[in-house]
């Protein structure tokens, strides 16, 4: 059972009132682009034992879609941050450092 | 609609005669909190909370997302206030009286029976009185206000409300007490 605060409406919401959104920070690949760069937006998605960025909705909430950091083996929970970002803030960054130092997901570190 | 009212360990009533606005708005811009003021005399209220003054209530739905809340008897007279206040801003104005359904739990253990519909916490530190927050009863969605220690206004939508009628009867109804001690 996940329990994660949403950076909007700032309450703790339980799993049942989330939806999963799957990875975060995806970068689109579009009309223009190379075959091989649309497969893997449409259908590359990492599915790590450990750390992980993922999108949820406070859907039983203020209904905006937010980021998570977590580990997917432990289900501790790093830290939630708005949408409205290409990468992780500093402040996620550092509490992941503090408990997984050395880490590293896709082009983050 | 009718005014229902069910009376277990905790009272549920029917409030049938609210009228409800929702404002989709910017509402960290400082030209919608003044119009806002001015056309319901309620300052727009904190993330995570509701004003009330005079009977009109201003709800923090979301980051763009207030509902409003008054008697049937301000309604003309609301509805005029707000369209002038706001004809100059960017938003959206939607009467949903007829689309919600509102439900007064009174009693001193308004808090359990609310607990065991909810997935939240619903001790006093994390939900104060003046809180209001979306979450779901039991199978739909649905907002609460902590108007006080033993008085929650519960909003559903009406194509639910007797499923949510249903749910907080049964909830409050005599020997369901879970920590209720004398």
């Amino acid at each position: 059972m996940l329990i994660l605060n949403c950076p909007y409406c700032g309450r703790d919401k339980d799993e049942t009132e989330l939806t999963a959104g799957g990875e975060a920070h995806l970068k689109r690949f579009g009309p223009g682009s190379s075959d091989q760069d649309f497969e893997g937006y449409l259908f590359g998605r990492a599915n790590p034992k450990g750390l992980h960025f993922e999108r949820w909705r406070c859907a039983a909430g203020c209904g905006k879609w937010f980021h998570a950091a977590r580990c997917t083996a432990t289900l501790e929970i790093f830290g939630t941050y708005k949408a409205q970002t290409l990468e992780p803030p500093q402040v996620i960054k550092d509490a992941i450092t503090a408990k997984r130092p050395g880490w590293s997901w896709r082009n983050f570190s | 609609m009718s005014d229902r009212e069910f009376q277990g360990y905790v009272n549920v009533k029917q409030d049938t005669g609210q009228i409800m606005f929702t404002l989709r708005a910017d509402l960290s811009s400082t030209k919608i909190k003044a119009a806002m003021k001015l056309a319901t005399g309620v300052a727009v209220p904190k993330r995570g909370s509701c004003q009330v003054v005079a009977g009109c209530a201003l709800a923090w739905m979301s980051p763009d997302e207030l509902l409003v809340m008054a008697p049937f008897a301000q309604a003309e007279k609301l509805r005029a206030s707000l369209d002038a206040a706001l004809s100059e801003q960017h938003v959206l104005l939607e009467d949903v009286s007829d689309a919600r359904a509102k439900f007064i739990l009174s009693g001193t253990h308004v808090r359990e029976v609310l607990a065991k519909l909810a997935p939240m916490d619903t001790h006093p530190e994390k939900l104060p009185v003046g809180s209001f927050t979306r979450t779901r009863f039991a199978q739909v969605a649905g907002a609460v206000f902590l108007e006080q220690d033993d008085l929650i206004s519960v909003i559903c939508f009406r194509s639910v409300q007797d499923y949510v009628y249903a749910l907080f009867c049964d909830a409050a109804s005599y020997g369901s007490e879970v920590l209720v001690r004398e």
